[in-house]
């Protein structure tokens, strides 16, 4: 039995409020709202993700900025240089720093791995800094080392997104103590609103990762400069919404299956650098991260329901424009215009 | 592969010539040495075991498997020694009693594997093709020549007060790292390089703990990963979780049975 319709009806009743544990307002509110009204707006004037200056000089100016500092944000030393289809990287294994840029250079992923191994000091998770410290540690690091890079333009916002810890637990194996849980590492991420519009996805976002004192060992950004090429796009209700994500949702599940919204965003889509169509506009729509559980032994599940179980995690992002433009690298906005899956290349190895 | 010491700094022609022409050099990799008992040499061995459809939809489809799987095995070929890669169809064998098979998770020194996962009441549970069939970790003892048992799949790593029955029977035979998921990982066109970028990084001889959070990292979707592994005691235990690489492994000795003392774990953790 096709339960697309029962997809979008569960999205509602079962939004997970505990995902949303370590989540700042901006994106609770976002959450809500998504829900309730979908992007909350009749039209939106499509963007167009303006092209970086190229991997190779944003790669430069990197390695260039950090080559003297001795402090966890370093460049120093040997580095090995590769690339591959999705950008260039400069590796320092000996001293465990990697640094890589991707596509047209509006994509950048520092780490320093060895000084983060070296420094993950444990502390209890009771003391963990909080959401409100993660968010100031990631401003002040926006501001004093990426401040010529993740920019706010005039009619746009930046706000705090999202935190996550990194834990260590441990307990004997005789179970003679309950486990101990301490944090080693702390992630905040920022996300960007255009025209008072969220960008959803993994374009507009910048995350920082931080010791637990405060010093940061790593960072991520896709932060593109956007422009308004003109015109506008009609959008979605958030029932029109719902509709089209039970025709065009990759997963198809039967009635019984329990389905777990646990994140839905609506907003520009912006998939990012590596999955962006650089003949596409960014165009309004919707993202539902979702898991299913099924009976995965039926003789557990018999006998307690609440045994047996397994789960999978899924995503679909739904276009929310009444005209969407095509996309080659949206799979729903793909599926939409040519009825195929869009999938990355590999089969079926075959039995042992 | 070339070692480059201030070249860009002074001089952008190598740059200009990847971009223009595309004229750059494949991924660089450190190989990594085989652990095996059975005779093999040189780089390790590993093996790939996955499932996307299932037998009479007895499990929900998932769509971009095989891709993941095919991006692991090219990107860590290039580091270690592909030996074999299947489909889960009777899989459940080969998982569990490897004795039996020719080729099973215990012939190679590392495994990645992804499908449908459970946490049940007291194991964890590993969806196979076949309709109804399970690998359950309180059947699988593992470590005559595994070390790293790496799989894309949710909950297996679940962390509640069962973890340890769950993965005490695996490790006991000294299987030295396990990495999965203590929630969701999901199945998705931008999670399908996962698997290749956990490879990248532990060819770059990063932590095996830092590769798998990084690999399954992403600023849109939320994967939980985790990773675990075991110590005669907690400080053992928490200098192996973190320090292990795919080249260094070889200096952590196995610790099996009575040796073991603790299990420990890592989660990226909302």
């Amino acid at each position: 039995m096709n339960s697309r319709k029962n997809i979008s009806i569960l999205t509602l009743a079962l939004l997970s409020s505990s995902a949303f544990a370590a989540d700042f307002p901006h994106r609770r509110e976002l959450n809500a709202r998504s829900l309730a009204v979908g992007l909350g707006v009749s039209s939106v004037m499509p963007l167009v993700r303006t092209a970086g200056p190229g991997a190779p000089a944003v790669l430069e100016r990197f390695l260039s900025r950090w080559q003297q500092s001795t402090t966890s944000i370093t460049t120093a030393g040997d580095y090995e240089l590769t690339q591959d289809d999705t950008g260039l990287s400069a590796d320092n294994d000996r001293d465990g720093w990697s640094l890589k840029v991707s596509g047209d250079g509006t994509a950048v992923t520092y780490r320093n791995w060895a000084f983060h191994d070296a420094h993950s000091v444990p502390i209890d998770f009771a003391q963990r800094p909080p959401e409100s410290t993660l968010e100031a540690w990631g401003r002040r690091f926006l501001d004093g080392y990426l401040g010529t890079d993740v920019l706010v333009g005039p009619n746009e916002q930046r706000y705090p997104l999202s935190a996550r810890y990194d834990t260590f637990s441990y307990q004997p194996t005789d179970l003679s103590a309950p486990a101990v849980d301490m944090v080693i590492g702390n992630v905040v991420v920022f996300t960007r609103a255009v025209n008072g519009v969220d960008v959803v996805g993994g374009g507009s976002k910048v995350a920082v990762f931080f010791e637990n004192d405060g010093t940061p060992y790593g960072f991520d950004f896709d932060w593109p400069n956007y422009v308004t090429p003109g015109g506008s796009m009609d959008v979605l209700s958030i029932d029109e919404i719902n509709a089209q994500d039970a025709l065009l949702s990759d997963y198809q599940f039967d009635a019984s299956v329990a389905v777990d919204t646990r994140l839905f965003e609506c907003g520009y889509f912006d998939a990012g650098i590596q999955f962006h169509d650089a003949q596409a506009l960014i165009q309004p729509g919707c993202a539902y991260q979702r898991t299913a559980t099924f009976v995965g032994d039926p003789d557990l599940y018999a006998a307690d329901p609440t045994d047996g179980l397994m789960q999978t995690g899924f995503v679909d992002v739904v276009p929310a424009a009444r005209l969407p433009q095509f996309d080659q690298f949206w799979p729903q906005v793909y599926y939409a215009f040519s009825g195929e899956h869009l999938r990355s290349a590999g089969d079926d190895p075959g039995q042992q | 592969m070339l070692k480059h010491k201030e070249a860009l700094r002074t001089d952008f022609l190598w740059l200009i010539c990847i971009a223009i022409l595309g004229c750059g050099r494949s991924s660089t990799s450190t190989p990594i040495p085989s652990s095996s008992t059975q005779g093999v040499t040189g780089a390790a061995p590993f093996g790939t075991g996955c499932q996307q459809t299932f037998q009479n939809n007895w499990q929900a489809g998932l769509g971009h498997v095989w891709s993941l799987c095919s991006k692991w095995n090219s990107r860590f070929n290039a580091v270690a020694d592909w030996k074999w890669y299947y489909n889960l169809d009777g899989g459940k064998g080969w998982w569990e009693q490897p004795s039996g098979y020719g080729n099973n998770l215990d012939t190679v020194n590392f495994f990645f594997g992804s499908t449908h996962g459970g946490a049940f009441n007291g194991t964890a549970a590993y969806a196979m093709w076949n309709v109804n069939s399970s690998a359950k970790t309180t059947s699988m003892r593992l470590g005559n020549n595994l070390d790293v048992l790496s799989t894309y799949s949710c909950q297996t790593l679940k962390t509640d007060n069962q973890i340890v029955a769950r993965w005490l029977p695996v490790m006991a035979g000294g299987l030295r790292y396990v990495t999965g998921s203590h929630d969701t990982v999901y199945d998705s066109y931008w999670t399908d390089g996962s698997a290749e970028s956990f490879a990248n990084n532990m060819a770059h001889s990063h932590s095996i703990r830092s590769s798998w959070l990084d690999g399954l990292w992403n600023l849109f979707v939320k994967n939980d990963a985790a990773v675990m592994t075991v110590g005669t005691n907690a400080s053992d235990c928490f200098n192996r979780l973190g320090n292990m690489t795919a080249q260094n492994r070889l200096g952590f000795p196995r610790r099996r049975d009575g040796a073991i003392g603790y299990m420990c774990w890592t989660t990226r953790h909302e």
